[in-house]
C-alpha cells in the first residue's frame, strides 16, 4: 500500500516541504499564544499555524469550522496536480479522517452559560430563545464533518468515517484506511487528520487537565521530549492529510510512490485514562502488531517515529517500550520526536509524523529531537539529539498513543 | 474462504427498558417510549417530548465514575458489560478482545463553568471574559475537559473490563454505530481479535441537543422545521462477535434467538450517491434511498437472497452532513 499525495498545515509551515524542512533545521515552531490572550493561564504558548494565507472558507466550508480548515489547506497540496482525477469509480475512494471537529469557542461557550441558572441548572426558555444557534455551529462541532466535507470537495463517494481516539485519531485513521483498501473495499483513501487545538476550550481543557508544559525558560524550549527538564507537552494545531493506494493501482494510473504503509496495530492499554500502561504494555502490543502486519520481525526496523510527548510519564514509558520490542537492539534504533518541534497536534499528530517519517526515507534524513540537554537516566536510547542525521533508512515505525488509552502504530516504508 | 462472524451476545437499552427482557417485553405489548421530556424545564420549548432513558443511578451526580464516562459513557458501560459477561469472552486473553463504539454528539458539560463563570461577572452582570481568564477558570472542575473527548469513556470501559485489544471510536453521523459492527466484524474475521464488543450510542436528550434540533437554514432543514420531524431518544446497544463456530448461547432467551444471532453477518455501508448509482442500474425501479442501497449491497456482496435474511437493521444520516447509510445484515442459517 503506497503515499501518492500528501500535504502538511504545521506550526513550522503550510506545506510539506517548508514544515520539513525547517524541522531538518531543528527550529521550533513554538511561541505564545496569539489566538487569544492567555495571560493567567497555567500555560501561555502553543504551535500556532500561521493561516493568514489561507484562502478563505466558502458559506459550505464554513460548516466544518476551524477544523476543516486546517484540514482543507493540507487536502489541497495532498491533490495537488488533479492528483484524484481519473478515477473513474468514484464510490471506491473512502475518506477516513482523524480529530474531533471544533471546540467552542469564548462566545459560544458565553452563550451556552448564559442558559444556566446561578445553581446550575439548564434554563431551557433561555437556550430556546437563542437565535444564532445555526446550522454552522451544530455542523463545526461534529467530529465526522471535516470527513464529510472532503469527501464532498474531491467527490469521493465510498465509505466515510471519523475516528475520534485523541493522541492515536490520525494513526489510526491511516490504519483503517489501510485495512479498507486490503479488503477490497475501496481503491483510494483520503485520511490523515486535523486538529484546531487552538479553540479556547480546547486550549483550556488542556491546561486545567495539567497536561501541559508550565515551566520554560523560553517558548521554543518548551517542548523537550526525554530531556530530563521535560514537564508537560506543548499543544499544537495543524493537519496531515496523506492519499494511500494500492502499488498496483498507483502504477496503473501512473502515480509516483512517495512510502509505502507496511503495516498497523493498536490496542487499547485498559489501565488509566489519564496516563500510560506503566509498563507500556499497549504501546508494546501497537508496535509488535505493526510489525507483524507488514510481515517483518523487529530486526528489519531501521527507525522509529516517537510519540514523544516531553511529559513525565510518557518518554520513559515509550522508551521502556521500544527496549521490549527491540531489546538490546532498542540502543541501535533512532527514535526522535516530530512534537519536540511543533509541539502535539493531537488528531492529527500521527498523519503529520507519518509524512514526516516518509519524507525522511525519501532525504535519508532522520529528524532529530530538539532541546536534548539534561540527559535523564529513564531515556537512554538514541533520541537523534538536537541535530537532523543523514542516514538511510527503509522500514520504520511511527507511534501514537492516545489520551484515554487508544494506541496506534504504523509501519512505514520508503519507496517500494 | 470468508470465515463466518455470529452474534455471540446482544445487550441493549433505550427508554423501553434497562434490559432486554423488558423491552421485548414493551415491543410485544405495543408500547411507546415517548413521553415529557426530563432533567429540565423544556417548557419553552413547547409541548416537546422525547424518548430518554431514565433512572436514578444515571443522574447520581456524586458517582465518580459520571465525571469520567459522561452520561452517555455510563449507560454505553451497562450494556458493554452485559454484552461482555454474556458472550464469556473474560475467558479470552484481554488483548484478544477489540473494542469498537460509533458515539453521538458529545457536548462539553458546560454546567461545569458555571462557578467559574459567576464569579467572572462584571458590576453589570456580564461575562468578564479577562476577569474569566485571569483566574477564575480554576474553579473549574480539572476533570472537566474529559467531557469533550469522545474517546475518554470508551478507554474507561476498556479498563474498567480489560480489553485490550483494537479500540476504536467513530462519531458522530447517525452510520457510526453500524461502521463500529462493520469493522469489529471484519477484525474478528481477520483474526486480528478473537472477539469484539460493537456498540452505539446516541448524544445525551439536553437543552443542547434541543437547539441542535432546531437549525437549519433556507433550504436545509436536517430536521424538519423547528425540529419537529424529529423526537430525541437515548438508546445504547451492544453485541459481542465471535467466530460463528465460537458463538455460545445463554439460557432459554438466547435460545429463542439462536438462530438468528447465528447467521454471519453481512454489512455494506452506502452513501446518497451510491443510491442513485444502484438507481441508475435499474432503470425504471424508481429512486432508491441510502439504506435501501445499503441493503441491496450488503445481500450482493454475501450472496443472500431476501428469503436467507433473518434481520435487517439499518441506520441513514438524515442531516443532510453525514456520510449516508449502512445496513446490517444477519443472515438466517440454512
Amino acid at each position: 500500500m503506497v503515499v501518492t499525495g500528501w500535504g502538511a498545515v504545521t506550526p513550522l509551515g503550510n506545506d510539506v516541504e517548508s514544515s520539513f524542512a525547517a524541522m531538518r533545521e531543528g527550529r521550533s515552531g513554538v511561541r505564545r499564544v496569539t489566538r487569544f490572550d492567555p495571560t493567567g493561564l497555567f500555560c501561555d504558548i502553543a504551535g500556532e499555524v500561521d493561516d493568514s494565507a489561507f484562502w478563505p472558507l466558502d458559506e459550505h466550508g464554513k460548516q466544518g469550522g476551524s477544523a476543516y480548515r486546517l484540514a482543507r489547506r493540507a487536502f489541497e497540496e495532498a491533490t495537488a496536480g488533479q492528483l484524484l482525477a481519473g478515477i473513474e469509480d468514484r464510490f471506491r475512494i473512502a475518506t477516513i479522517f482523524g480529530g474531533h471537529g471544533h471546540q467552542p469557542n469564548e462566545h459560544e461557550m458565553a452563550q451556552l452559560v448564559a442558559c444556566l441558572d446561578d445553581d446550575g441548572r439548564a434554563r431551557a426558555d433561555a437556550v430556546a430563545a437563542l437565535d444564532d444557534y445555526q446550522l454552522s455551529v451544530f455542523t463545526r462541532r461534529q467530529p465526522d464533518v471535516v470527513a464529510a466535507l472532503l469527501a464532498q470537495e474531491a467527490d469521493a463517494r465510498g465509505p466515510v468515517a471519523a475516528i475520534v481516539s485523541a493522541c492515536a485519531a490520525g494513526t489510526q485513521a491511516i490504519g483503517e484506511g489501510l485495512r479498507l483498501i486490503r479488503d477490497g473495499r475501496a481503491d483510494v483513501v483520503i485520511t490523515g487528520g486535523a486538529e484546531p487545538t487552538l479553540s479556547y476550550s480546547g486550549y483550556l481543557g488542556f491546561s486545567i487537565l495539567g497536561a501541559l508544559t508550565r515551566r520554560y525558560p523560553a517558548p521554543e524550549k518548551a517542548s523537550r521530549p526525554f530531556d530530563r527538564r521535560r514537564n508537560g507537552f506543548v499543544i499544537a494545531e495543524g493537519a496531515g492529510v496523506l492519499i494511500l493506494e494500492s502499488l498496483a493501482h498507483a502504477k496503473a494510473r501512473g502515480r509516483t510512490p512517495l512510502g509505502e504503509v507496511l503495516g498497523y496495530g493498536d490496542s487499547a492499554d485498559a489501565y488509566l485514562i489519564t496516563a500510560m500502561h506503566p509498563k507500556g504494555e499497549g504501546a508494546i502490543q501497537a508496535m509488535r502488531r505493526a510489525i507483524d502486519d507488514a510481515g517483518l520481525l523487529p530486526e528489519h526496523v531501521d527507525y522509529v517515529n516517537a510519540h514523544g510527548t516531553s511529559t513525565p510519564i510518557n518518554d520513559p514509558t515509550e522508551t521502556m517500550a521500544a527496549k521490549a520490542v527491540f531489546g538490546e537492539r532498542a540502543y541501535q534504533v533512532p527514535m526522535s520526536s516530530n512534537k519536540s518541534m511543533i509541539g502535539h497536534t493531537i488528531g492529527a499528530a500521527g498523519a503529520l509524523e507519518a509524512i514526516c517519517t516518509l519524507r525522511g526515507m525519501q532525504e535519508g534524513v532522520l529528524l532529530p529531537t530538539i532541546n536534548q540537554e539534561a540527559p535523564d537516566r529513564k531515556c537512554d536510547l538514541d533520541y537523534v539529539p538536537n541535530e537532523a542525521r543523514e542516514m538511510a533508512h527503509e522500514v520504520a515505525l511511527s507511534n501514537s498513543f492516545g489520551f484515554g488509552g487508544q494506541n496506534g502504530c504504523l509501519c512505514l516504508g520508503s519507496t517500494p | 474462504m470468508t470465515r463466518p462472524v455470529g452474534i455471540a451476545a446482544y445487550a441493549s437499552r433505550c427508554a423501553l427498558g434497562n434490559d432486554d427482557q423488558q423491552i421485548d417485553q414493551a415491543l410485544a405489548d405495543g408500547e411507546s417510549a415517548i413521553g415529557p421530556l426530563r432533567g429540565f424545564d423544556a417548557s419553552a420549548f413547547g409541548d416537546t417530548v422525547a424518548a430518554q432513558i431514565w433512572t436514578e443511578e444515571d443522574v447520581d451526580e456524586d458517582d465518580p465514575a459520571i465525571r469520567i464516562l459522561g452520561p452517555h459513557g455510563r449507560i454505553l458501560e451497562h450494556v458493554v458489560r452485559r454484552a461482555y459477561a454474556a458472550a464469556d469472552l473474560d475467558q479470552l486473553p484481554a488483548e484478544r478482545v477489540g473494542l469498537y463504539v460509533g458515539m453521538g454528539m458529545v457536548d462539553a458539560a458546560v454546567e461545569d463553568l458555571v462557578p467559574a463563570v459567576a464569579a467572572s461577572r462584571d458590576a453589570d452582570g456580564e461575562l468578564d471574559l479577562a476577569k474569566f481568564f485571569k483566574g477564575a477558570y480554576r474553579l473549574i472542575h480539572p476533570l472537566w475537559p474529559l467531557s469533550m473527548l469522545n474517546n475518554v469513556a470508551v478507554g474507561q470501559i476498556a479498563t474498567d473490563l480489560d480489553i485490550r485489544g483494537d479500540n476504536l471510536v467513530l462519531a458522530s453521523d447517525a452510520v457510526c454505530g453500524v461502521r463500529a459492527i462493520l469493522e469489529a466484524a471484519r477484525a474478528v474475521r481477520e483474526g486480528i481479535v478473537d472477539a469484539a464488543i460493537a456498540a452505539g450510542v446516541s448524544e445525551r436528550v439536553c437543552p443542547a441537543s434541543l437547539a441542535r434540533r432546531r437549525v437549519g437554514v433556507e433550504g436545509v432543514q436536517p430536521m424538519g422545521e423547528g425540529g419537529a420531524a424529529l423526537v430525541l431518544t437515548n438508546a445504547v446497544d451492544g453485541v459481542a462477535l465471535r467466530l460463528l463456530g465460537g458463538a455460545t448461547a445463554h439460557g432459554p432467551r438466547d435460545q429463542r434467538f439462536a438462530s438468528e444471532r447465528a447467521g454471519e453477518i453481512a454489512l455494506h455501508q452506502a452513501g446518497r450517491s451510491e443510491a442513485r448509482r444502484l438507481t441508475d442500474a435499474r432503470t425504471g425501479v424508481g429512486d432508491l434511498g441510502p439504506g435501501q442501497a445499503a441493503f441491496a449491497l450488503a445481500r450482493a456482496a454475501h450472496d443472500l437472497a431476501a428469503g436467507e435474511v433473518g434481520l435487517l437493521t439499518m441506520d441513514y444520516d438524515g442531516s443532510g452532513m453525514g456520510p449516508g447509510a449502512g445496513a446490517l445484515v444477519v443472515e438466517r442459517p440454512a
